[in-house]
């Protein structure tokens, strides 16, 4: 290599040296005003002061490029740094060329000195602008960046977030949880977030995070920079709550979050239709409901619930029958089919069915919904007199049975008719009669030896029984005797009268009269059979109002002797703590009065009393809807300075709240046209 | 100024009349220890019925399977919104039991989340003062049912007063027996009854 050709590779060294020299110089300029005017709260155009400052640095320090336009420039000042050259180099630059000059001119190693020199010459200036780099970056008053974080922030769009105020616009984007399948969405500058349990929210916008905190529910959030911005994520909680943000340029903003609840699943059982008491628990049916959800079912099943027992004596069983899967679906139908046969059901047994559907949640689920329960009852055999059972087949039209009360009325018409009618057809007409007051005998008698635990009567028994005419009250317990074989049992008490008898007494005395009408009628002496027959009609009112003293469902009603007891108790209660129960509900009371002070502060500082709007409204989300919902529209339109819609929607918080309207001067006027 | 009249529910569902001797031992103690004007027999009211609003305290109780009609849970929504107070209490004193599941389930869907009440509720000191909490009551002490000694009763409030008491201590069967024979006992284990009415009168 020639020592011309050396030369010109240093000047190029020389010329990039100074530039970085320049670079450096005035790069600390700049930041170092920059970090001055920060911390002295210059206002934003001390930046661009700073930025011409450290330009003008720079450029005084690039001035010397212009002497290495010169190659002597150049030997000269490596002769002065080199002086053995003895003037070899700068005769070489002036373009004189032989080889002893030449030879002296490479005789000293010399470009390899002054490159030392000038990278030496650097260290200076570069340590310079890095300590002014790191007083700029980090503020040692604070404890935190001026610029942010990273190096790139010292520039033009970081020193323009400085200046942006960060809730000057704030976006929401809204993420639904997975089990909704649904979109997520984006609003800017709401003063509500409503969403879905578990959703979650992003809330963005420009300017420096450093300058924002953020709380909710009185716990503080963290707030990360994003980008030139800041971004705060939540998840919705499961009750209302009140995020707050506060920048330290002075402003605040309040945001609701208001969940709402993901709806349980609605059941409706359709078969069976209603409940229904069986003789016999013997069949099968259908079992069909319909399900529906807001937003997703899971799945869904009929569920069962047996018991049997009585007193304090039960037991249960339960099943679940007909699981369907239903995998997100909205709505569905369900089927099933039952078996009585094999729930193997006993007579006061109750079979109680529903059917319940699960949905999908599952962030606070899963929601459970469950249909109205519909029981089946197997019916007692002491009972069937009292409940309704299942429609039994028409009855015997020979087997039917005239009531006492209609056999009286028809033997009085026939009374009156006796003497305009021949006495064959007197005597035909009244066997008619006596054949049904034969039958109605018979019933009675069933009844008797039903009670003595024997079946009723056969035919022949009936016949039997008619035929012996009167019985005393020793011969039914005999004929009892002789068909159960355990009534000797049931007689063995003392006393004139055993409980057998006293109970079956008035239907004894009923049965024994209508043996005595009968023999008139049988006879054609109708008139004669009237008052046997009223005697009868009497004792079976008798009997039946007895046998009802205590029925189900109708507990025997205890008379307390108030006079008599009143305060003989000997322990003493405590009356002083008692209270007063307050006359209106306290919680409206409390919300009426925070809500005047709203409209007092209204007037004078409009973005308070938005926000006071707002803390309501956190309140009224959890069990006043319609009040939330006023006071979210009455703060949009406080925010919004919307004078049209102010007047509005107070008056319709008012009505919500049950105060009468107020005409107040504070509220603003109509100012004209809408925003 | 009427009479306190003690109401028991009727519901479609189970035997509401499981505890016919509670409402008049309940008057004889509200009379034998208080000066609250009462009626000297207690009344059924079917929950359907809009005479439900009559009375200030309702008691519920039975041993079987709970399922209120839409027209039940409708008025007893309302009740408890006009400020009612509903007694239930457990026959069955088994926390297992189908009783205490389906009329938990069936309250919560009507009234919302039920939840434990304080010892210290002013409920205990209404009257007499209980410092423990609910009596205790002979079925816990035998063993019986869930074979469990339930230290609170449970409840819904609103607006600072119940609106729902629920009891797994069967004082249906606590209670019930003929005033009269309150003469037997050396505690009258039936003084709870008071406050609960006290209570439901003055809250």
């Amino acid at each position: 290599m020639t020592a011309h050709t050396r030369l010109l590779q240093l000047r190029r060294f020389l010329q990039a040296a100074l530039v970085a020299r320049a670079i450096f110089v005035g790069a600390s300029i700049a930041l170092g005003l920059f970090a001055v005017a920060r911390l002295g709260g210059a206002p934003s155009w001390s930046v661009v002061v700073a930025v011409l400052a450290g330009l003008a640095g720079a450029g005084a320090f690039l001035r010397p490029l212009r002497l290495l336009r010169s190659l002597s420039n150049v030997a000269l000042w490596v002769e002065e740094r080199t002086p053995s050259l003895r003037y070899a180099l700068v005769t070489v630059a002036d373009g004189v060329h032989s080889p002893a000059l030449e030879a002296q001119a490479l005789g000293t190693v010399w470009w390899s000195d002054v490159r030392t020199i000038v990278l030496r010459s650097l260290i200076k200036p570069a340590v310079v602008a890095l300590v002014v780099a790191v007083i700029v970056l980090w503020n040692p008053f604070t404890g935190r960046f001026l610029l942010g974080s990273g190096a790139g922030a010292i520039s033009g769009s970081g020193a323009a977030a400085q200046n942006v105020d960060p809730l000057a616009v704030v976006h929401v984007v809204v993420t639904p949880p997975a089990y909704a399948g649904k979109q997520p969405t984006r609003a800017d500058d709401p003063t509500s977030v409503e969403a879905l349990v578990g959703s979650a929210i992003a809330l963005t916008g420009d300017g420096n995070a450093a300058l924002l905190t953020a709380t909710a529910d009185s716990a503080s959030r963290s707030i990360a920079p994003r980008g030139s911005g800041w971004s705060l994520s939540l998840t919705m909680p499961a009750r209302p709550a009140i995020v707050k943000l506060h920048s330290s340029k002075g402003r605040d903003r309040l945001f609701v979050l208001a969940p709402i609840a993901d709806a349980v699943p609605v059941v409706t059982l359709l078969l069976p239709a209603h409940d229904t008491i069986v003789r016999r628990a013997t069949g099968r049916f259908a079992l069909h409901a319909q399900v529906r959800d807001d937003i997703g079912l899971r799945d869904a099943a009929f569920e069962l619930v047996i018991s049997s027992g009585t007193g304090e004596n039960f037991t249960f069983r339960s099943a679940t029958i007909g699981h369907l899967v239903l995998s997100g679906t909205i709505e569905s139908a369900l089927d099933a089919r039952i078996s009585l046969d094999s729930l193997q059901l006993k007579p006061g047994d109750i079979l109680q069915l529903r059917a319940v559907a699960r949905d999908g949640n599952t962030v606070n689920g899963p929601g459970l919904g469950a249909s109205e329960t519909r029981s089946i009852r197997v019916a007692r055999a002491d009972e069937y007199d009292s409940v309704a059972v299942d429609a039994a087949p028409p009855p015997d039209t020979g087997g039917q049975v005239l009531s006492q009360r209609m056999l009286i009325m028809l033997t009085e018409a026939l009374v009156k008719r006796q003497r305009t009618l021949s006495h064959a057809v007197l005597l035909e007409e009244s066997l008619r009669i006596a054949s049904d007051e034969r039958k109605l005998r018979k019933r009675v008698g069933d009844v008797v030896f039903q009670r003595m635990g024997a079946d009723p009567l056969s035919e022949e028994g009936a016949e039997d029984l008619a035929s012996r005419g009167k019985l005393t009250p020793e011969d039914i317990v005999r004929l009892a005797d002789s068909v159960t074989g355990t009534a000797g049992n049931v007689m063995d008490v003392e006393g004139d009268e055993t409980p057998i008898l006293a109970i079956n007494k008035p239907l004894l005395e009923a049965f024994n009269a209508m043996w005595e009408a009968g023999r008139s009628l049988e006879v054609g002496e109708p008139a004669k059979a009237l008052p046997p027959m009223r005697i009868a009609l009497a004792a079976i009112e008798k009997a039946r109002q007895a046998e009802r003293i205590y029925l189900r469902g109708r507990p025997g009603t205890e008379i307390v002797d108030i006079t008599k007891v009143r305060l003989t108790g000997k322990d003493k209660g405590v009356q002083s703590i008692r209270e007063v129960r307050p006359p209106i509900d306290p919680v409206a009371r409390r919300r009426s009065a925070t809500f005047e002070r709203v409209t007092n502060l209204m007037a004078r500082d409009p973005e308070a009393a938005a926000d006071s709007l707002l803390l309501l409204r956190v309140e009224a989300l959890t069990d006043a809807p319609a009040l939330a919902a006023a006071l979210d529209d009455a703060a949009k339109a406080l925010r919004k300075h919307d004078n049209s819609a102010i007047p509005l929607m107070w008056m319709r918080v008012r009505r919500v709240l049950g105060d009468p309207p107020v005409q107040r001067a504070g509220i603003a006027p109509w100012q004209g046209g809408l925003r | 100024m009427t009479d306190f009249v003690f109401a028991t529910a009727q519901y479609e569902s189970g035997d509401w009349d499981s505890a016919p001797l509670v409402p008049s031992n309940v008057i004889d103690s509200v009379a034998r220890y208080t000066s609250i004007a009462v009626a000297p027999s207690g009344v059924v009211v079917p929950l359907s019925s809009p005479s439900l609003f009559r009375y200030p305290l309702i008691y519920l109780t039975g041993h079987l399977p709970v399922r209120f009609s839409p027209a039940e849970r409708g008025n007893l929504q309302k009740y408890a919104e006009r400020g009612g107070l509903l007694f239930v209490d457990d026959h069955n004193h088994d926390i297992d039991g189908v009783f205490h599941k389906t009329a938990t389930e069936e309250l919560t869907r009507t009234y919302g989340a039920i939840h434990p009440i304080s010892n210290k509720h002013p409920l205990y000191r209404a009257f007499f003062v209980f410092e423990d909490g609910p009596p205790t009551t002979s079925h816990e002490l035998n063993g019986w049912g869930d074979n469990l000694v339930h230290k609170t009763l449970s409840g819904v409030e609103r607006n600072g007063r119940l609106v729902l008491l629920y009891s797994s201590k069967d004082y249906s069967s606590e209670w019930g027996y003929h005033p009269e024979n309150k003469r037997f006992m050396s505690v009258d284990n039936t003084k709870f009854a008071v406050n609960i009415v006290t209570y439901a009168l003055t809250r």
